[in-house]
């Protein structure tokens, strides 16, 4: 077999280790397919420009009309809105070629799940079949995401696969919308399916749909989903038959196996222009299940050497409570980031770069749980969370690239937690429905070196995904919105200000509603870069005896909690369902991304126009960037003299005796560049500031090594942030490092006391 | 020869660089004008030079043209697209209900991908969201709610109301647009919003949203007011001038816009909603395509109109066109009535370039559009475009005058500065220019028909069925590639010249009144609810378009539609329902409509016996016949023998050009036969006919193209 390696070489356990029963499924190196199972294998080397584009054209857009059958045929809120599903093909083999426009995560398991099914099932895969499957540790990053595997027969060979995955509405489990934060273990979960053929010569296997459907709270959604599935791999597999009969299957195989080539290639070429090295992240889980307070770390090392990058989770925690994230969807993250960030002009063909990919994920621990642990809300919080720290280990290793364009592409992280609710009840038609509230869809992007995050940009995990309009919501489920708009100081400030965040206060409205999943978070999550402040946490306030309704009664329309009245309900995470009474409020908020760079240095006129702009409130303006509003702009000296007081006491609060030093300083020509802020003299060994030439670590340990450093109470970093006692019960502090020259700061990160600093850059001598 | 007084159809279309009129005589004869748009004096001098040239060609200089000849002038423009596109809108004062403010901002989270052609989609860090159609200090939100049933749940805060325009006036917005919640359900605060605006400033033009869509879902209504409002100074003003000025010379009263859904409305009826006659002008091409499938008997029409920068798609079924839910405008997505017209950036002027790891030539989605254009046209242009491929491989007259340039002098094409363009990606992957030529050419056709299986295929139809119809400046030089990638063996080249083709269309088009109410009605129906709303739109419409109604001498056809789905399901189906009482028996075979055509669509396997059914809208419309049917088509006719000295030309990779025959388009005679391999010229563009196909001129003077069996 053609494909490489998968596991890192230290993470080679005795065969049969990764098996998809007690362990997460890796597939071996040498995949193990029976002698009964033929494949189309005949491959011709396309030299034609112009044929290859042609073909590959529609290929691609085969793939597309799989994904637009599905959203024509869908019906549950989560697929059409989100873009909860994701269609692709893969070759005979199982690599991901083309890697639709949908949830980018998916890309961390569809190839497994084939080579899972040719192993084991290898003699029964048929003409007509498709297999389902939503097995996590197999492949998926929790059950409602499920597989629907088509496999496409050339001669009576397997020329290759198409395949779907789609969020189901309801698959069972403990709580309404599947997503289980009160699961104990998995047997709390919706149930996993393992492959199985529900389509067999064609036809619905009623018995299996039977099964199926039995599970679900809405089942009729479930089967209409389930045939939206059907005929879009249906579609796919028709265009693709046409397609070898036009051009023929040597020749259709021959471009496959030449896109994944020449996208191996452009991976290649992209981490030719890094150094080597090693970027790390840490981030803290909290409230494993309802009723819990503890405080979980997940780390993320990502080495890259030569061509290769592999991850590892070493120092993650033990499995834990309904948190985890399986290994499928940790892989993932690797694959989402990848393919919007690093080879998004390759339009989807993310098998080539999976080529240069290695991992090295400790069994047992959250983001590769063994067999038995909950995983069903991974959706919500465990596979952003996921996606989010390989955004932020990419970012970190592409500001260490000297080409431009890359650097252009270092985005600070996406939001790490999906803010979300999901209530139920019965509607103002009297019907039972089932309410996933969508609104954080529209999204958010991060900052870069050179430029600030951007509000409401989209789905950083679903391209095509879209928030709901106010109106649809208030035609199907009894509820009225108050307010939903930007939420002010919700981007991590820095250098450059991360995207905003929004707000949204609704109340039950002609009918009967219960909460059963919300975001109540102590420990913001979402990284900063570079000394930039982390993103804000997503916290949802139940106002009980709200007095909207008398409000309105008296000509007010209320568009803030402190405008309302009644009694706060105190909510924590992965809590209990509430009750939504009828005069009771709900606000909750979608979190913005993280900074970049240090916000002492943010341009004094960027301050002010967001002040302006509504994005930033005019305490924040000092309070986190140090800048003294005028009556028409910044009032330049008084801030120059603010912030200046403010480096000082950042090295007297860290220890340090010295005053800060000028940023005059000029970086050699020929050292390596990191960011705007720092540089490594390769030759010392010695990393420096940019601004003031100290030094800022040593290349036998890390960039920021040799940083001074205070640690504080979380809402003393920032004015953004809540006193995270109220959720949790571990000490958990805000770590800031600062250059021992200048004080310009450089790690911003939530750290518990005891926890060792962190690597996160380190490159290679 | 004489003309009785009312006797004269015209249709003049407005277009960014010509105005095109067609004038139309009621025993069918037919004229055609042009002259330079002309945006520096309100658009006058181009509507009236093109009427005034087409009114010479039929003899007519006098002044009774207006006061006593012309009966009718329908209009179609583009300049309120391009007032969008170019950002030379109104100072737009948007006031929206209180807490959500930020609506017209947040684009649902889709404004980076809108507009954005696929390759982009997935690029995160190299694509944004545009600039704000209003800033976002002129938006205000006011104190009032109304509930999804329309029950006023907050009253309008009147003070609050004109403190917030005074303060928008003050701060230079010159129009204004309201779009609050639920006013579709009940309009009462955006009425009376429009009142107070009146009041503060008399002058502003005022654009409210339930008059505009009546679909849920603010957003899209949102961004349909707020265009409207932008368009809306700048288009009265020009409407206004126009209808001083036909009135000054007599004509009354009949001056009609075309609509962006299908039909027309009379200039008092539609200058408030100026964001209706955006993308008006491809709804004429479709409507001209209803023409030329009646001529041939053909019900279902795939139409492809490629231009410079884009091509765009239509479908006609049963000879109906398929009506649009979402409009798309640069990034802005809005929902208004219209017919669908889909587009992707493939054109004439689409670039070619090399992927990076040197195994593909791509082509688009850049574009050198109209400015610097394609290299042939020596403006500066250097990269290789299709329009570049095309003159090489001999497809269009080498001789041929591209239009005239803004700066009114014409565009020769150069061969030698095509050639130059292309080597830059022949060169790299080691093709001869020919062969990269046809590549290119090759590409772009696998583009346009991907696009059209995405557009025929998804929605459950097979494109074997269907008769293609191409035109536009580049269409009919790819047609025969593009169709025969999707296994169409018919396809059809109307003889009108490009240009003309859009105001052919309007000029056919009738009156339009339409009425829509948004509903949610579950199955089993009530026949008498529906009824009861069906006989409320009825009477709006009729009450609306008593004027029409009188001048056509009271013909009018009412239709009713309703938009059905799965309970949940976002997929609608529009079906029939018949005029009359309504009963049981109508709703069970309306719902028997609407299963047999979503089987049809998406295979039986789709279906799921049980599951609810849902109505969400009800349609009822009034069609008014006022357009020239009996119009003659304007088709030039030659007499046999049209043939041009041959030329070079080049089919296949890998061989030399040969010399072809090449025909004068113009010049061919009804049913003269052209075999292929040969070209065909035509004003500004050429028809390509590959061996193995050949091309009948039709007596309606359409150039039919079909594939001998087995190619």
């Amino acid at each position: 077999m053609s494909i490489d390696a998968p596991v890192a070489p230290s993470a080679v356990r005795p065969e049969g280790f990764w098996d998809g029963l007690e362990h997460a499924y890796i597939p071996p190196a040498e995949r193990k397919i029976p002698p009964g199972l033929k494949l189309h294998t005949d491959a011709e080397v396309v030299t034609d420009p112009i044929t290859f584009e042609v073909i590959r054209h529609n290929l691609w857009n085969l793939n597309q009309e799989h994904f637009k059958t599905i959203e024509n045929l869908s019906v549950s809120t989560i697929m059409l809105e989100c873009r909860d599903y994701q269609t692709a093909i893969c070759t005979e083999d199982g690599e991901l070629l083309f890697f639709g426009l949908g949830v980018q995560y998916f890309a961390g398991w569809m190839d497994y799940v084939i080579a899972y099914v040719m192993e084991k099932h290898g003699e029964d895969i048929a003409e007509g079949d498709m297999w389902m499957c939503n097995d996590p540790w197999i492949g998926t990053a929790h059950q409602p995401d499920v597989n629907l595997l088509c496999p496409v027969f050339v001669e009576g060979k397997l020329f290759c696969w198409v395949v779907n995955a789609a969020h189901m509405n309801d698959v069972g489990g403990t709580v309404p919308g599947s997503f289980c934060p009160n699961a104990q273990d998995v047997y709390f979960d919706p149930p996993c399916f393992p492959p199985c053929r529900m389509v067999r010569n064609g036809e619905i296997d009623a018995e299996l749909e039977g099964i199926y459907r039995r599970q679900s709270r809405t089942p009729v959604n479930l089967a209409l989903d389930l045939r939206a599935t059907i005929a879009g791999n249906h579609a796919a597999r028709e265009r693709m038959l046409s397609l070898v009969d036009k051009y023929g299957a040597a020749t259709v195989k021959g471009v496959m196996k030449g896109l994944l080539d020449s996208t191996q290639d452009s991976f290649k070429d992209l981490l030719a222009k890094i150094p080597d090295g090693e970027w790390s992240d840490r981030q803290y889980q909290e409230v494993a299940v309802t009723g819990d307070r503890g405080v979980y770390p997940i780390e993320l090392h990502m080495r890259k050497q030569g061509d290769v990058l592999t991850f590892s989770n070493e120092g993650t925690a033990p499995q834990v409570g309904a948190i985890n994230l399986p290994f499928a969807g940790w892989r993932g993250g690797v694959m989402h980031v990848l393919n919007v960030v690093a080879i998004a002009e390759n339009m989807g063909v993310v098998g080539g770069a999976a080529r240069q990919l290695r991992f090295d994920p400790q069994p047992g621990t959250i983001t590769c749980p063994d067999y038995g642990a909950a995983v069903s809300p991974a959706g919500i919080y465990a596979t952003t969370f996921g996606v989010s720290m390989v955004a932020s280990v990419i970012a970190k290793m592409l500001i260490c690239s000297d080409d431009e364009f890359l650097r252009q592409k270092a985005l600070t992280p996406p939001n790490a937690q999906w803010q979300i609710q999901i209530h139920a009840g019965t509607n103002q038609r009297g019907t039972y429905y089932v309410g996933p509230m969508l609104d954080g869809m529209m999204g958010m992007t991060g900052a870069t070196p050179y430029k600030d995050g951007d509000f409401a940009t989209g789905s950083f995990y679903a391209p095509e995904g879209r928030a709901p309009n106010v109106e649809s919501y208030e035609r199907d489920w009894p509820m009225l919105y108050l307010y939903r708009r930007r939420d002010l100081d919700s981007g991590g400030p820095g250098r450059h200000r991360g995207g905003s965040g929004g707000r949204i206060g609704y109340m039950p409205y002609n009918g009967e509603m219960g909460l059963g999943v919300y975001t109540a978070e102590g420990i913001p999550k979402t990284a900063g870069v570079m000394g930039g402040t982390p993103g804000n946490a997503g916290q949802t306030k139940l106002l009980r005896g709200a007095g909207a309704l008398d409000a309105f009664a008296a000509g007010k329309l209320p568009t803030s909690a402190e405008e309302l009245g009644g009694e706060s309900v105190q909510l924590f995470g992965k809590g209990d369902a509430v009750m939504v009474e009828a005069d009771d409020v709900l606000e909750w908020n979608w979190t913005g991304s993280g900074g970049y760079g240090d916000p002492l240095f943010r341009e004094p006129a960027a301050v002010h126009a967001d002040v302006v702009a509504g994005i930033i409130s005019a305490g924040a303006a000092t309070a986190e960037y140090g800048v003294v509003l005028g009556d028409d702009g910044a009032d330049l000296d008084a801030t120059a003299s603010l912030r200046s007081d403010r480096l000082a006491e950042r090295l007297r609060n860290a220890g340090s005796t010295t005053e800060p030093r000028a940023r005059d300083y000029e970086v050699p020509a020929g050292g390596t560049k990191i960011g705007e802020e720092l540089w490594l003299d390769r030759e010392a060994g010695e990393y420096h500031c940019a601004g003031c030439g100290e030094v800022t670590g040593t290349i036998a340990e890390h960039a920021t090594s040799r940083l001074v450093r205070r640690e504080s109470p979380i809402p003393e970093m920032s004015t953004l942030f809540e006193d995270p006692s109220i959720y949790v019960d571990d000490a958990v502090v805000a770590r800031e490092e600062f250059c021992p020259g200048c004080a310009v700061r450089l790690v911003a990160v939530i750290a518990r006391p005891d926890d060792a600093p962190l690597a996160e850059i380190n490159l290679e001598a | 020869m004489s003309e009785a007084a009312g006797t004269l159809t015209a249709a003049v279309d407005i277009g960014g660089t010509f105005t095109d009129c067609i004038i139309v005589a009621d025993d069918g004869r037919v004229a055609y004008g042009k002259a330079l748009s002309s945006p520096a004096d309100d658009f006058q001098s181009g509507f009236f030079g093109s009427l005034e040239a087409a009114a010479g060609q039929l003899g007519h200089t006098g002044e009774d043209l207006f006061d006593s000849l012309l009966k009718l002038i329908s209009h179609g423009s583009t300049v309120a697209t391009n007032i969008v596109v170019e950002e030379r809108g109104a100072n737009v004062g948007l006031l929206t209900t209180l807490g959500h403010e930020d609506t017209l901002q947040m684009m649902r989270g889709v404004g980076r991908i809108t507009g954005e052609p696929p390759e982009n989609i997935l690029k995160i860090t190299e694509t944004f969201k545009p600039t704000p159609l209003v800033p976002r200090r002129h938006v205000a939100g006011l104190v009032e709610r109304v509930d999804s049933t329309g029950k006023v749940l907050v009253e309008l805060d009147e003070a609050g109301l004109r403190e917030a325009v005074s303060a928008l006036a003050a701060d230079g917005c010159d129009a204004f647009a309201v779009a609050l919640l639920w006013s579709i359900q009940n309009p009462a605060h955006e009425l009376r919003a429009r009142e107070i605006i009146n009041e503060i400033a008399p002058d502003a033009f005022v654009s409210v949203s339930h008059e505009i869509s009546k679909s849920v879902g603010e957003y899209e209504r949102t961004v349909a007011t707020v265009i409207n409002a932008l368009v809306g100074p700048r288009t009265s003003q020009y409407l206004n001038t126009l209808d001083d000025r036909l009135e000054e010379l007599g004509f009354e009263d009949g001056l009609m816009l075309m609509q962006s859904h299908g039909g027309m409305v009379p200039l008092q009826h539609g200058r408030r909603l100026p964001v209706l006659t955006i993308g008006s002008g491809p709804v004429g091409g479709l409507v001209g395509t209803q023409r030329l499938a009646a001529d041939l008997g053909v019900p279902d029409v795939i139409a492809t109109d490629m231009g410079g920068t884009s091509f765009d798609v239509g479908l006609l079924k049963d000879g109906e066109p398929l009506v649009a839910l979402d409009t798309t405008l640069g990034k802005w997505n809005y929902r208004v009535p219209a017919v669908e017209v889909l587009s992707i950036g493939a054109g004439g002027g689409s670039i070619a370039w090399v992927d990076p790891q040197g195994t593909s030539l791509r082509v688009g989605p850049h574009s050198a559009s109209s400015n610097p254009g394609p290299a042939c046209y020596g403006r500066g242009g250097e990269e290789p475009t299709v329009t570049d491929a095309n003159l090489v491989l001999g497809y269009v007259d080498p001789e041929v005058v591209f239009g005239t340039a803004a700066d009114g002098r014409s565009i020769h094409p150069d061969r030698d500065l095509a050639e130059a363009a292309i080597a830059r990606v022949a060169d790299p992957l080691g093709l001869s220019v020919v062969d990269a030529a046809l590549g290119i050419v090759e590409i772009a056709n696998t583009k346009m028909a991907n696009l059209l299986e995405n557009v025929v295929i998804g929605r459950g139809f097979d494109p074997r069925d269907f008769l293609l119809v191409s035109y536009g400046g580049s269409g009919p030089l790819h047609a025969a590639g593009y169709a025969r990638a999707l296994g169409i063996d018919r396809i059809a080249i109307p003889g009108e010249v490009a240009s003309v083709w859009s105001a052919f269309g309007i000029a056919l088009s009738d009156v339009r009144y339409h009425a829509e109410r948004d509903v949610a009605l579950l199955s089993p129906f009530d026949p008498a609810t529906m009824q009861v709303a069906y006989e409320e739109l009825e009477a709006e419409l009729l009450e609306d378009s008593a004027g029409e109604r009188e001048r056509a001498g009271g013909a009018v056809q009412i239709r009713r539609h309703a938009r059905m789905r799965y309970e949940w399901q976002r997929n609608e189906l529009e079906v029939e329902l018949p005029l009359g009482d309504l009963d049981e028996a109508a709703l069970t075979a309306a719902t028997g409509d609407f299963e047999s055509a979503y089987g049809e669509r998406y295979g039986s396997a789709a279906l799921l016996p049980g599951a609810r059914l849902e109505i969400t809208s009800l349609r009822a419309e009034v069609l008014i016949p006022v357009g020239a049917s009996k119009a003659a088509r304007q088709t030039g006719q030659g007499a046999a023998g049209a043939e041009k000295p041959t030329r070079l030309v080049a089919f296949e990779r890998g061989a030399d050009p040969s010399p072809t025959r090449v025909y004068d388009g113009n010049g061919l005679a009804a049913d003269q036969v052209v075999p292929g391999p040969a070209v065909i010229d035509l004003p500004t563009t050429g028809i390509v006919v590959p061996a193995g196909a050949k091309v009948t001129r039709s007596p309606a003077g359409d150039f039919i193209l079909t594939f001998e069996e087995g190619t």
